[in-house]
């Protein structure tokens, strides 16, 4: 399953209300790094699609989450689980690193 | 009399630098019918800059039109223009009055000299900050502030560190997102504090550099590959002034690293002047102006009381082909009474 783009309208619903966990990636369409990570996040989505769905928001154009969420720098990646964030990874990495630093809390 | 303003004759006054103080010098001196010449390298410090502001009635103006009028206006009131660097400036050995090495190798003769070369800024190396410097990388919130206001800002720590916390402190004025990326500056918790209270986040990871695209900053880059989104970057530099013929001249430099002025722009050098940012690193377009007027008008003082000792000595040495002269009264005097004791009737008589 791709990733799908969410805006403020659908925070809500698709990231809050979510029944699943959510990874929210926060990104801009002038971000080096985030286009670097990019494909990452499609394999995520794609080979974790029943453990999580991969949402990306773009924070030029969705002010209340990255205020919501206090985003500073792109690409941030953040894990909500029933509604709470859970982890937050800065900058684009790997995917094993970015796995692993994401899903920390769930291993236990 | 009115000397010939483009040969090198003696000029009354020869400004170094035509920026908004030399140009300012030059048209009141003009207008004082004083023979003036501008010595201008047309390398400007705000050349990046597309706008000023802070300047009434020019607000808005890009600086090469306020030069470009500037320099016509002065040429329309007789001052000449040279394009050139003047490399040396030395003295007349125990006359007042000074000789101007050109890089051209031309030599110029002036009896007063006004510095105003201005000064150059000095940015952290983080990379590609020149490319945007004047246009999303600034230094002077008064001069940019205004047209970035409610943007996401960020302070770039720079060589000056109380500049730099300076800024942190004062651009929370113009918005309410303001980051101020320490860049090396190793911050008390006292200047941590204050900044914080401010409404201002700290970063103190590395820069690495800055983000441009479609001709805009978008962000800071800092070493974890995080970008930060700023729409511009106020960074403190270190002002260096262009000060090397003050210093060759041996002028006195104050504690601040800049040569000592009084109010009018007089150096400790007689018939030396400096005005605007090359003694002044505070001083903005305006600022500059008003400092090129002032100067002008102290060295005309300077050069009147020059011009009234001269003509006192002129007076003095009562020279035999004065008319008016105490000898020609007395020999005209002589003349006439020989006359009347010749003859009577004389029609000197």
């Amino acid at each position: 399953m791709p990733t799908i783009a969410v805006t403020d309208t659908t925070f809500q619903n698709r990231v809050l209300d979510s029944a699943t966990p959510v990874v929210v990636n926060f990104w801009a369409p002038w971000c080096g790094p985030c286009r670097v990570l990019a494909p990452v996040l499609e394999e995520i989505a794609d080979e974790h699609s029943e453990d999580f769905t991969v949402v990306k928001v773009n924070i030029d154009e969705n002010l209340a989450a990255v205020d919501a969420y206090q985003i500073m720098g792109v690409p941030t990646t953040v894990l909500i689980v029933d509604g709470q964030e859970v982890t937050r990874v800065t900058g684009a990495k790997p995917k094993s690193a970015l796995l692993d630093d994401l899903l920390k809390p769930l291993a236990r | 009399m009115k000397r010939d303003n483009t040969t090198d004759n003696l000029l009354d006054v020869a400004i170094i630098g035509g920026g908004a103080a030399g140009l300012t010098a030059a048209q009141v001196l003009g207008r004082a019918r004083r023979s003036v010449a501008v010595i201008d390298s047309r390398d400007p410090r705000n050349r990046p800059a597309a706008h000023m502001h802070g300047f009434l009635s020019r607000d808005g103006m890009p600086p090469a039109d306020l030069v470009a009028i500037g320099r016509k206006e002065a040429l329309d009131y007789g001052v000449s223009l040279i394009d050139g660097h003047v490399t040396e400036i030395t003295s007349h050995g125990t006359d007042p009055g000074f000789t101007l090495q050109l890089t051209t190798g031309r030599q110029l003769e002036a009896r007063a000299v006004l510095i105003s070369t201005g000064l150059r800024d000095e940015l952290p190396g983080v990379p590609g900050l020149w490319d945007r410097w004047g246009v999303d990388v600034l230094h002077c919130p008064f001069c940019h502030g205004y047209e970035f206001r409610d943007e996401p800002l960020g302070v770039l720590g720079g060589n000056v560190r109380e500049l730099s916390i300076h800024q942190a402190l004062l651009l929370p004025q113009w918005s309410p997102d303001v980051v101020f990326f320490a860049n090396g500056i190793d911050l008390t918790d006292g200047e941590r504090a204050r900044i914080r209270a401010r409404g201002v986040d700290i970063v103190e990871d590395p820069v690495r550099g800055i983000v441009v695209d479609d001709d805009r900053l978008r962000a800071v880059e800092l070493g974890d590959g995080q970008l930060v989104p700023r729409a511009a970057l106020f960074v403190g530099p270190r002002f260096v002034a262009n000060d090397s013929l003050l210093r060759g001249f041996g002028c006195d430099i104050g504690p601040n690293g800049f040569v000592t002025i009084d109010s009018t722009g007089r150096t400790s050098a007689p018939g030396i002047w400096a005005a605007g940012n090359v003694a002044d690193p505070r001083a903005q377009v305006i600022t500059a102006a008003g400092a090129g007027s002032a100067a002008a008008i102290a060295v005309n003082g300077y050069l009147l009381e020059w011009d009234v000792e001269t003509a006192l000595a002129h007076r003095d040495q009562a020279p035999a082909d004065d008319v008016f002269s105490p000898a020609m009264e007395r020999a005209v005097s002589a003349i006439v009474l020989d006359a009347k004791r010749s003859d009577p009737r004389s029609p000197l008589s």
